[in-house]
């Protein structure tokens, strides 16, 4: 029997992991290949191998319907939020192109995609489920946060440390001083 | 019904394994990841052993899971449409919305 159905999960897993390492740290030291790897995990998922089962045949299938407007509708969101009045100041050729994006997205989802056929029980079933995870999860999170800190002494900050935090400090003070 | 009793087990070993997923990719020094993981490590046999107990006769673990949490994909998927409905309505928000 042929394994390469892996490479679909795999690719699953590294869109998660992906997305993870390019959210995890302050923004200043975030993982630089965290998006590229969860971009290469969708393209593994996108192209889906041989020997796959019944139900993963039928999430495959979903998957690769779903991105054929997933994907241009979150550009578009991408594009207007880009463009959307910020202190009161718009960009209409932005605002444009994403409203452009997203009505192309929501046009080839309608005609090609059939959104609203799938059994809604399912889905109900899997928000349930998740969840169930979700408050688990929470709970654990709490009971971590809640226990007594050790008596370990934190360490100093690093050379680049002590150098990003005295240039913050100093650039903000310098804005306050031109105000 | 089976369907359904397979599609949240397959949600609970779904969630568990993004969580641990989570845990493992974006681990710093002052992590303490121990009871989470456990914590997911338990949920997530919980989903197992639904999945075991619903599904085929003599499917091995492996198999349920990969059946389980293929149809908790296809559902949380199948629910992409409406997370967008919802997004879209947001982008008509801030397009429109002045700040007074």
């Amino acid at each position: 029997m042929t394994e390469w159905w892996l490479q679909w999960w795999i690719g699953l897993f590294m869109v998660v992991c992906g997305f993870s390492m390019g959210r995890m740290g302050p923004a200043f030291s975030r993982s630089k290949i965290g998006y590229p790897l969860a971009l290469f995990g969708l393209a593994l998922a996108f192209f889906s191998p041989e020997g796959l089962v019944d139900n993963e045949i039928m999430a495959s299938s979903t998957l690769n319907r779903t991105l054929y407007w997933a994907i241009p509708g979150l550009v578009g969101c991408y594009t207007l939020s880009k463009g959307a009045p910020i202190y009161n100041v718009t960009k209409p050729a932005l605002l444009l192109a994403g409203w452009s994006i997203v009505a192309i997205s929501w046009y080839v989802m309608l005609k090609y995609s059939e959104p609203f056929t799938h059994e809604i029980t399912s889905s109900l079933v899997t928000i349930f489920g998740l969840l169930i995870v979700f408050v688990v999860h929470i709970m654990a999170v709490r009971f971590v946060e809640s226990r007594p800190l050790s008596d370990e002494t934190v360490e100093p900050l690093s050379e680049s440390e002590k150098t990003y935090v005295t240039t913050v400090l100093s650039r903000n003070l310098k804005n306050m001083e031109d105000q | 019904m089976a369907e359904i009793i397979l599609t949240l087990s397959g949600a609970l070993v779904l969630g568990s394994l993004l969580v641990l997923i989570n845990i493992f990719s974006a681990t710093h020094p002052y992590h303490k990841p121990l009871p989470l993981v456990i914590s997911s490590l338990l949920v997530m046999s919980v989903g197992l052993y639904i999945s075991m107990a619903t599904g085929p006769e003599g499917a091995t673990v492996l198999d349920s899971m990969r059946q389980s949490t293929s149809l908790a994909i296809t559902g949380l998927i199948a629910s992409s449409p409406v997370l967008f409905a919802i997004l879209t309505l947001l982008m008509v928000r801030i397009s429109f919305w002045r700040n007074h």
